[in-house]
Parts: structure tokens; C-alpha cells; sequence
């Protein structure tokens, strides 16, 4: 046996200088190009070619030259090595003033085109610091949520250990402009535009304060916010509820807390929903971490790489779960969401329940580049432990349902609840007390009384002749309806169903 | 040139440094748990503390008088695996960087029970110490101190439990007779079913870091041909040599500056210059002008050392007898000796015929004449006059370096009873350090005793291997960065096998496959090439490295021509015997050996380790850590682990098209 990786090993080792004198030539102009291409062309999932890599760039680099320079350049399709690319390159450069740093990049970026996948793409430093954060939810901000009500907007809530919870603002408060910028009859979209900044970097808000009858003005310091990637409310009736926004480096940690807080009170007794909606993922081994929350042992997934190798990735030392567990997924839920949902729905503990998910079933490697950039590429394709595509395609539900909160309806009455609650106020609806943000409301009030939405009674009854859009009055939905009430009381619209 | 990282002087200092993270609580008096002031254990317990074994507490509390669990005891095992692991490596394989995780595994490794959970405080210490563990008593090696399922970490460890698991730090050949060792060394009493407490497991931990500490963990073993011959380890390597009051005249303060600076690692040319002026002047403390003229480090290394030789000439001309100083003083001329070798192969001679010109000066038996002789056994050493060396270490007194040397060389001429007879004969006071290496001496000398027996133990069992008619290979290996995992199936009547798989480049990001057929009748190999589908023959009768020709060697001849070494310890129901074959030996062997890698240079480890289920007799898995360095500058580092498994209905027939579809013959 020896004898065989010897030979073997005496084969490759010989390749080995063409590695190194690529190492070497760090200094080259096109070292980066140099780079990202070798990085490619040995570990890209669709085993791209030189010629295709190096017709990319260029073709990249002469439309830029069109728009920068207004000179007309035509790449030649006789230019397929990486020697004519640099030849070219440099004639043009030199030709056009071309700075080497745009240059690299362009050229880079016409690589990436010919691949076909969204996926892989050049960061730098500070654009990969902001794709870590954002993989462990962190944001820089001042630190509140905002909510829509009656054309203001207003303060829902305050993150802790922020500048907001540092400084004078409260739930409830108006926010009137910033930086003397009003925000009356702005949208959602306008305010955040008008929010948002640098870390470090200050803003005025004027917030009028509805108790006290009052303006005041703060001065407030954008920062850096580490907001938990795992939030936990129990459904009432004993139902867990769980949603993950992200797969951070510490959601494990938190979503084993939650769920060991829920068990320790029963609150898991009839069952778990595990809210992946627009979850679009993170790090392979968190999932693989929050999955051992599930089962004591299980194939996770297969990975593929372009030889064909196929690696299993397996769940070991976890904890098998006593209740039934049921996923809130949709069009966003993807990547370690996908993963993570199409396990647990192999192995037969969990249920999916929303919309067709997103698709991606390939995964991405972060490597860093000699000057400080880096490549995320991808390697590999997975697919679900009974070999279920992913890719391009997506996981069906196993209950179809369209509504967000039609979601959650048929996730409960599939946990056996027989009972809904359904509480709405400003943007925002509680379901058996839990609270769920809405972008349209599911209730309407005209002349005609409360209607419903079409697609929330369509849920409660059953019945998919209701429709999925526009409101209707319970009246008007042409069939008796039992048990089921809807009322004004205060600044709330309750609706209660029990099921027969 | 001289070189500033002296190995032979500072090597044991800077280890000891690194190795001590703070005196903080004996300093200050104050103890780093509120409960532990008047217990028997607190001096146990604090070091334990400060070696990192156990952590702060919120409440302030060690509770020394409650059960310690199974998982704190797992994870204070892997503590003291983590601190000891340059001693263990001999028997654990693992290179420090890796102490994490076998470098050749491609999944990730779990624990064999369903009460253990990854997102728990002891998953991964306890992880870690179950791999060191399997590395050191093979597959799930865990499970035979704690069978089942399930380990129940909270549950309390018992006494018996405890010994097993230290098993390694005693030596002892059986893991049925860790307890009697474990007691007749008062490391523990009691009974072995009963549980162990807190305090008692920090006493226990306290026992294994001074026995490891006193050299007591195979002493005799010099597994890279670094450690003999051994030389005392010195605290102090920059002195003053001399006592200077607050407000020095300015010669003297020139002088404290120089050593200041050269302390620091900020010397320069200055530093230096200033030196040459005081020893040309009336300066007095030429002792200590010549020492630090020894470390410049832009002059010769003749020049330094002349200067290493003044400085003594300069410590019998004060004809005070100070004999740490000597020891010192000595030491940097030995330093400079190790230097000089690689460009004077002369040099130990000549360096060993100055210094013994000093001999006539003092009276042997004194500790003056110990301080040099020590030196001057250690360059008789290593120019080849083991038997001087000898009598003239049996002649110092009962120093440990002395007992070291006297049993490693003597044990290394086979001479076992003499070495025995000449330890017997030493009494080291009750409880000291000398003891301790005293008692691994003997130790050690009793595991030489039994290499006839062991040797013949393991080639019966690889004998009763190669007697399959078939057998299939699970193998993790990493082999100059690659990595590989692959199964072969072994079909032993046609002499036939077939192996898949798939490997990773170090520079690629991705696995490429990998699948072969050997024909050993034949000599050939078939290796398939994916890329473009064809299969390529080669031929399997020539050497590559030279592992592969010390491989072809039966264990008669591994022992007779290599001089290899084993060492057996059963644990559980398998044996485990480790073979270290010396680099040296290796060296000297390739010289006769066509390698296709070329001409050999260094082979600083060659170790192997073989796990047998003693009930069957079978071979059911290796280990190995090889290192090979050629005069190419190609560096070899060569690790893996294969399992075994009897596989008798093992059919390979090396397929027409593999045959036919061969291109690229040489």
C-alpha cells in the first residue's frame, strides 16, 4: 500500500515548481489576475477553462475601456492564454492609462462573469468584514427597530447595549426627521436610506414623545451592533417558537439555550416551529451544530466537488427530539437554511411548511489573496442525506402555503392547535401570542366593517375557493362560519377561531 | 558566527518559562479558592491551578472533599495530555501543531457515546483526551475503561478508573497493574472501586507532573538522537560574575551596561568595542569580559571560542571555587563546540583535549571536578569514547545527569544487569525528584528486558496477518501535505489488490480521486489518471524512500540491523506495541540502498505503532510518524493510520482494460 502514495505523491510533486514560480511572481502587475485564475481553474465547481477565463477578462476590460476612454476596443478571439492576456492587458494600460488596481479588478470580475454563479465573487478587505458581519448579524446603526403606523413612523423597539438604549429614546416615540431632513410621508426605504452611515459617524434625530407632549432633539454615534441571531417566544398551548436569521459563528450557542429554556418549561411539549424565512444562511458548521440539536446521530448531507468526490458530512453526539418540529420556510430561505431544513426533513423530524425555498445547493469557500482581497468561490455542490437537488431547484414544502401568516396558521393546525388568536396592530400581528411583522395588514376596515384576508380565512376554513388576495368580510365568503369572531377592541383588531 | 538561540544551555530554561503561566498565588500569599487554606491538598491544588489544570471558580470554591466527576477528570486528563505532550509524543505520535486533531483525518472525530453533546463545556476537552486516548491504546480505547453507550459524565470516577486512564505516565505494561504502581508509589490509597475526590485527583495530577518533570516518563529513550548525551540544565546564563555596589566606578558600569544590552538581545558593535577596551585594561572581572566577548556574534567562532576558554583560564586564575560558575562556564564552551561542528568535525576532540588540560587543576570527587567532567564526558561522547565517557560519568557523583547518562549508554551496549546493579546501588532521599528518576530508570531497563519477547510477539502477529487469504485497509494518511483516505481490498492468493479513494493537494481546495491495482507477483502498479481516462503502469520493485526499504524489513531484521526498539503495554483486550527505530541507524543502512529520491541526509523520527486484539491475535490497526530528509532538500514527513479487517473471500482480478488501456510505460 505504501508503495502506491508514493508513486502517486512522486507524480504530483513534480507539478510542483509551476506552483511556486506562480508564487513568486507576486509582483507582477497582474498578480491578482494571476491569482483569482489559478484559484479557479484548480477548484471552482465548473472546472472553468483557461481560454474561457481569459476571454472574460478581457471582453470585461474593453467594454470599460468603451465607456471610460470612448475608444472602441475589440478583443480578439485568438487571445486565449493567460500570456496573451497579459500582453494585452498591458498594450491597453499603457495604451489608455489604465490604473492597475481597476484594472485587476475588471479583469477579475469578466473571470467571474463566464461562470455562471452568483456565488463567486471577489471581496475586498472592507467589503469582506461587512460579509462577516452580516453572516454573524451584526450591523453598524444607532440600535432601534422602526414600525409604520397610521403614516408615522415610530420607535418599536430598542436593541440593548446600543446607542439608542444609551441615549434618551423610548418604544413608542415618533421619529420626526434627521439631521433636519423631515420624514413625513417617507417611506420605509427613505428613512433607512436617511439612517444609515458610517461606524462613528453622528446624527440628530428630532422624536416627539406622545406621553410627555413633547420635541426633543438627540445626538446619536452610529455603532457596531451584535443583534442575537436566535429569537424564542413561545406559542400559547405549550408550542415552541424559534427563528434563526442567520447561521453566525454564535447561533448554535443561542438557539441551544432557547430551546434547553423552552424544555425546561415544557414549552416544546406539543412541538416546535423553527422560523427559516429569509434565512439566507452562513457557516456550514453551525448548521451542522444546531442539526445535532436535533438527532443523535445522522447524515447531514453530500458534498461534491468537480473530480466527482463525494464526501459525507455527518451529525455525531447530538440529541434526538421528543416533539414534532415544523419549518416556516420560503422563497428566502437559503443555502445552511436549505441544508438544515432538508436533514431534518429526510430523517423524518421535521415538516416543511411555506413556499418552494430559494436554491442555492452549492458551497463557498472564503480564501484570502496575497494583497488583502479575497475570493469566495464555490467547490462544492450538497445535496439532502436521500440525495434531494438543491441547486437551482429548490425543497417543495410538504405543506404548501403562500401567506406569511397563513404560514404560521397551517404550521400550528398541523401541531394539532385547535385554537387561533389573532391579534393585529400597526404592522405588526400576534398569533397565539407570538408577534410576526407583517408588510401588509390582514385586516381591513371600511364602511363595510373588519374584513379579513382572503388568504388568512382561506387557512382557518380550509378552504382554497376563499382566494389568497384582497380582504373579504365574513359574510361575504358565501358559507357559514362558525366559531370564528373578529372584533375591534382599543387600537387592535382580534380575530378567534376554535376549530370543531 | 555565533548563534544566539543556544539549544544546549537555555533549551530546559525556556521550556520551564513557557511552562509555568504564573506563580501569582504563592507570591502573594493568597490562595485561588477560599476552601482550600487548611486541606491537605492545597499545595496540589494550586499547582494545579497554575499549571492550567483547573479553572477559577465564581463562587471561589475547589470543594476538594467532593467526588470529582468522570467528566472532570476527562477533562484534567486532557489538561495534563496538553502539558506533557512534547514528553509523550514518543508514544502519542502527535506533532505539537496537531495536538488538535490527527492531521491525516478528513471527518471530524466523535466521541463513541450518546450522553456526550457537542455544544456541552466537556465535548471538546473530553474529545481531545479520547483522541490521545485511541493514538496511545487504540480504536475507542475510551470504551474500555467505560463501556456502553453512554458514558454518564456526571457520575464519580473511581480510584481504579482514575489509574487506568493514567496509565501512560507509569509505564506499566498492563493496565491490570496501573493500581499496584499507582499505591506503591503513594500517588493513591484506598480501594479501587472507590470514588476519588476532588483534592485527591489534584494530588494525583500533582504526582504525574513532577515524575514527568523529573524525567521519569521514558528517560532512556532518545527518540531524535537530541537528548544524550544529557548536560545539567542551567538557570542562569547571563550573570554578572561579580557583586557591584549602587554607584559603580565607570569601567564597571561599562561592563554592567554591556551585559545589560547583551541580556536584552540589544547588543551591537558598541557592546562589544566596550568589552575588548575593559579586558585590555586593569579591569578585574575578566571572567566575566571573556564570557560575554564569547557571544559576540560577529566574529568567528574560533575567535568566541578563545574567548569561552579565557573566561575559564580567568576562573582558576581567581582560584575561587565556585562550581555553578564552572558548570556555566564549561557549558559555553560545549555550546560553541555544537556550533563548530557542522564546519570541523575535528572539533569535539580538540575542544575535549583543551578542556581535560584543566583536570590536573582540581581534585576529583568534588563538585568543581563534576562541573567539568560532565562536559567532558559529553564531548567524549560525541567523539566516539562512549567507554571513557562512561567510567567517567560512574566516577561523578550521583548527580541525575550522571544517572542518566551512566544508564542510557549503558543500556544502549546491552549492558541491562549492570545498569540495574549500578541503580540499585544509589539510595536518593524519600520523595525526591531523584526517586522519581530513579524509579523511571528502572522502569524503563524493565521494558528492555522484555524486547526478545515483544519483537517475537509482533512478528507473530504480522505473520498471522500476511497468512490471510484476504483482508481489506481503511487508511487515513498524509504524505509531504497531501492527504489521502482510501480502502484496499487485498487479495493475497493472486497477490492482487485494488485501492479507491480520493486525496487533497495542499495548494487545492478540492479532493481529486484516486484508485489503483498493485500486481505484486509482477512488480507492477496500474494508477488510474482521471483526467484522461487512462490507466498508467508502473513498476513497484525499486525504492522510492527509504521508508519503503526499511518497510520491506522483516522485525528479525529491524532489530539485528537497525537496532529498533519496542515497547509493549496492554490495555484492555488489545496489545500495543510502539517501535522507534533510531535515524541514525536508518542513515547508515540507506548508504547501501538505491533510493529514487537520492541519497538520504536525516531521518529525525521513525516511529510505529501496531494496536493487536490479544484474544485473536490480529492485527486491527497502524500507526506511523516517519520523517525523512534527502540531500535534495526534499523533506518527507510521512503519518497515517489504517485499520484491518479479515476479508477472506477477497476476489481481485486486475481488469483487461486496466491492463490494456495502459499508456506511458517507462
Amino acid at each position: 500500500m505504501r508503495k502506491l502514495l508514493n508513486t502517486f505523491c512522486l507524480a504530483i510533486l513534480l507539478q510542483w515548481p509551476v506552483h511556486g514560480a506562480l508564487a513568486v511572481e507576486a509582483s507582477s502587475p497582474f498578480a491578482e489576475i494571476e491569482e483569482v485564475m489559478d484559484s479557479l481553474m484548480e477548484n471552482h465547481i465548473n472546472k472553468p477553462t483557461e481560454s474561457q477565463l481569459v476571454q472574460g477578462a478581457l471582453k470585461r476590460v474593453s467594454e470599460q475601456i468603451g465607456k471610460r476612454a470612448k475608444a472602441t476596443v475589440t478583443p480578439s478571439a485568438e487571445d486565449d492564454t493567460r500570456s496573451e492576456m497579459e500582453y494585452r492587458l498591458r498594450e491597453w494600460q499603457t495604451r489608455y492609462g489604465l490604473d492597475a488596481a481597476g484594472l485587476n479588478r475588471t479583469a477579475i470580475e469578466g473571470m467571474l462573469a463566464t461562470l455562471d454563479d452568483p456565488h463567486t465573487m471577489l471581496f475586498t478587505k472592507e467589503e469582506l468584514r461587512r460579509f462577516q458581519s452580516s453572516v454573524d448579524n451584526e450591523y453598524v446603526g444607532f440600535g432601534f427597530r422602526l414600525r409604520m403606523q397610521e403614516n408615522r413612523l415610530m420607535i418599536r423597539d430598542i436593541i440593548p447595549n446600543s446607542p439608542a438604549a444609551a441615549a434618551d429614546l423610548r418604544p413608542g416615540d415618533h421619529l420626526l426627521d434627521v439631521d433636519g431632513i423631515s420624514l413625513t410621508n417617507k417611506s420605509f426605504e427613505e428613512a433607512f436610506a436617511l439612517l444609515k452611515g458610517e461606524e462613528g459617524s453622528e446624527a440628530v434625530l428630532t422624536i416627539y414623545r406622545p406621553s410627555e407632549n413633547r420635541t426633543k432633539h438627540l445626538k446619536l454615534r452610529r455603532a457596531t451592533l451584535a443583534i442575537p441571531e436566535v429569537s424564542g417566544m413561545p406559542f400559547d398551548g405549550n408550542i415552541g417558537y424559534i427563528r434563526l436569521d442567520t447561521f453566525g459563528s454564535d447561533s448554535a450557542v443561542q438557539f441551544r439555550n432557547q430551546l434547553l429554556s423552552f424544555m425546561q418549561k415544557g414549552q416544546t411539549q406539543h412541538g416546535l416551529i423553527l422560523d427559516l424565512r429569509d434565512n439566507g444562511g452562513g457557516y456550514l458548521s453551525a448548521a451542522r451544530d444546531i442539526a445535532s440539536l436535533f438527532m443523535e446521530e445522522g447524515l447531514l448531507m453530500y458534498m461534491v466537488d468537480r473530480n466527482g468526490v463525494e464526501i459525507e458530512t455527518w451529525v455525531h453526539n447530538g440529541q434526538d427530539v421528543g416533539f414534532p418540529v415544523r419549518i416556516l420556510v420560503n422563497q428566502g430561505t437559503a443555502s445552511a437554511s436549505e441544508l438544515l431544513s432538508g436533514a431534518l426533513r429526510d430523517h423524518g423530524i421535521a415538516k416543511l411548511v411555506g413556499t418552494v425555498t430559494y436554491g442555492k445547493g452549492s458551497a463557498q469557500q472564503v480564501i484570502p489573496l496575497e494583497n488583502g482581497d479575497a475570493l469566495k468561490i464555490t467547490l462544492h455542490e450538497y445535496f439532502t442525506p436521500r440525495h434531494t437537488v438543491v441547486n437551482h431547484v429548490g425543497l417543495a414544502p410538504d405543506i404548501a402555503v403562500k401567506h406569511e401568516i397563513a404560514q404560521v396558521l397551517e404550521a400550528l393546525r398541523s401541531l394539532g392547535v385547535t385554537r387561533f388568536e389573532l391579534r393585529e396592530s400597526g404592522d405588526e400581528v400576534t398569533v397565539n401570542g407570538v408577534d410576526f411583522p407583517v408588510a401588509e395588514p390582514i385586516f381591513h376596515n371600511d364602511a363595510h366593517g373588519i374584513q379579513v384576508h382572503r388568504a388568512v380565512l382561506a387557512s382557518l376554513l380550509q378552504d382554497s375557493a376563499i382566494g389568497d388576495t384582497g380582504y373579504a368580510s365574513l359574510s361575504s365568503i358565501g358559507k357559514p362560519v362558525k366559531n370564528l369572531a373578529v372584533r375591534k377592541q382599543g387600537p387592535e383588531t382580534i380575530l378567534t377561531y376554535t376549530l370543531q | 558566527m555565533r548563534n544566539r538561540t543556544i539549544r544546549n544551555i537555555s533549551a530546559g530554561l525556556l521550556l520551564a518559562v513557557l511552562l509555568q503561566p504564573t506563580g501569582a498565588f504563592a507570591d502573594e500569599r493568597t490562595l485561588p479558592y477560599v476552601d482550600i487554606g487548611k486541606h491537605w491538598t492545597t499545595k496540589a491544588v494550586v499547582r494545579g491551578v497554575e499549571e492550567g489544570l483547573f479553572a477559577p471558580s465564581k463562587d471561589l470554591r475547589f470543594y476538594p472533599d467532593r467526588l470529582m466527576t468522570r467528566a472532570e477528570f476527562l477533562v484534567m486528563l486532557d489538561r495534563l495530555f496538553l502539558r506533557n505532550q512534547q514528553q509523550l509524543q514518543p508514544l502519542t505520535l502527535l506533532s505539537e501543531q496537531y495536538y488538535l486533531g490527527r492531521d491525516d483525518a478528513f471527518e471530524d472525530p466523535y466521541l463513541p457515546y450518546t450522553d456526550v453533546d457537542r455544544l456541552t463545556w466537556m465535548y471538546q476537552p473530553i474529545l481531545h483526551a479520547s483522541l490521545v486516548l485511541d493514538t496511545l491504546y487504540g480504536p475507542r480505547a475510551l470504551n474500555q475503561v467505560f463501556p456502553g453507550k453512554e458514558l454518564h459524565p456526571s457520575r464519580p470516577i473511581t480510584r481504579g478508573e482514575a489509574a487506568r486512564l493514567l496509565q501512560v505516565f507509569t509505564l506499566a505494561p498492563d493496565d491490570k497493574t496501573v493500581w499496584n504502581d499507582i499505591t506503591s508509589w503513594s500517588w493513591l490509597e484506598g480501594n479501587e472501586s472507590d470514588p476519588l475526590k476532588r483534592g485527591e485527583a489534584a494530588v494525583l495530577a500533582d504526582k504525574v507532573m513532577s515524575a514527568v518533570d523529573a524525567d521519569a516518563f521514558l528517560p532512556i529513550l532518545d527518540m531524535d538522537g537530541m537528548k544524550y548525551p544529557v548536560v545539567p540544565e542551567i538557570d542562569e546564563i547571563f550573570p554578572l560574575f561579580a557583586t557591584y555596589v549602587e554607584h559603580p566606578a565607570p569601567d564597571e558600569q561599562a561592563y554592567v551596561d554591556a551585559v545589560q544590552a547583551i541580556r536584552d538581545r540589544e547588543d551591537d558593535e558598541q557592546t562589544y568595542e566596550a568589552l575588548h577596551k575593559l579586558a585590555s585594561s586593569e579591569f578585574p572581572n575578566k571572567i566575566g569580559v571573556h564570557y560575554y566577548l564569547s557571544w559576540n556574534p560577529d566574529t568567528p567562532l574560533e575567535e568566541n571560542m578563545e574567548h569561552a576558554f579565557a573566561a575559564i583560564d580567568a576562573y582558576f586564575a581567581n582560584k575561587i571555587i565556585l562550581p555553578d560558575r564552572l558548570r556555566l562556564l564549561c557549558a559555553n564552551v560545549y555550546d560553541i563546540a555544537l556550533q563548530m561542528e557542522a564546519d570541523d568535525e575535528e572539533i569535539y576532540q580538540k575542544t575535549l583535549n583543551h578542556l581535560q588540560s584543566y583536570e590536573s587543576i582540581i581534585r576529583k570527587g568534588t563538585e568543581e571536578w563534576d562541573s567539568l567532567a560532565i562536559y567532558l564526558a559529553a564531548l567524549e561522547v560525541r567523539s566516539g569514547q562512549t567507554e571513557k565517557a562512561l567510567s567517567r560519568y560512574r566516577e561523578m557523583g550521583r548527580s541525575d545527569e550522571a544517572m542518566r547518562n551512566t544508564v542510557h549508554y549503558l543500556a544502549q551496549q546491552g549492558k541491562l544487569d549492570e545498569a540495574e546493579a549500578y541503580l540499585q546501588a544509589i539510595q536518593p532521599r524519600k520523595n525526591s525528584a531523584q526517586e522519581v528518576l530513579k524509579r523511571g530508570l528502572l522502569r524503563e531497563l524493565s521494558t528492555l528486558r522484555q524486547q526478545e519477547s515483544v519483537k517475537n510477539d509482533l512478528a507473530f502477529a504480522l505473520r498471522h496477518f500476511q497468512q490471510l487469504s484476504g483482508y481489506r485497509v481503511d487508511g487515513n494518511a498524509i504524505l509531504s501535505g497531501y492527504r489521502f483516505k482510501y480502502t484496499q481490498t487485498v487479495d493475497q492468493r493472486r497477490q492482487t489488490s485494488h485501492t479507491v479513494g480520493y486525496y487533497q493537494a495542499p495548494s487545492k481546495l478540492v479532493m481529486d480521486k484516486l484508485e489503483s491495482y498493485a500486481d505484486e507477483s509482477n512488480h507492477v502498479e496500474y494508477v488510474r489518471d482521471f483526467d484522461k481516462q487512462t490507466w498508467k503502469k508502473s513498476r513497484t520493485d525499486s525504492f522510492d524512500y527509504m521508508h519503503e526499504w526499511v518497510e520491506s524489513r522483516s522485525i528479525n531484521e529491524r532489530v539485528k540491523d537497525l537496532k529498533a526498539r519496542y515497547l509493549l503495554q496492554s490495555f484492555g483486550s488489545y496489545d500495543i506495541i510502539t517501535e522507534w527505530i533510531p535515524g541514525e541507524e536508518i542513515l547508515k543502512k540507506s548508504r547501501n540502498v538505491l533510493l529514487d529520491a537520492g541519497p538520504l541526509k536525516a531521518v529525525p523520527i521513525y516511529i510505529n505503532k501496531y494496536y493487536i486484539d490479544r484474544e485473536s491475535d490480529t492485527l486491527i490497526a497502524h500507526q506511523w510518524r516517519y520523517e525523512e530528509i534527502y540531500a535534495s532538500k526534499k523533506y518527507l514527513a510521512y503519518s497515517g493510520t489504517e485499520r484491518y479487517g479479515a476479508f477472506p473471500e477477497a476476489v481481485v482480478h486486475i481488469p483487461a482494460e486496466v491492463v490494456e488501456g495502459t499508456v506511458g510505460t517507462p
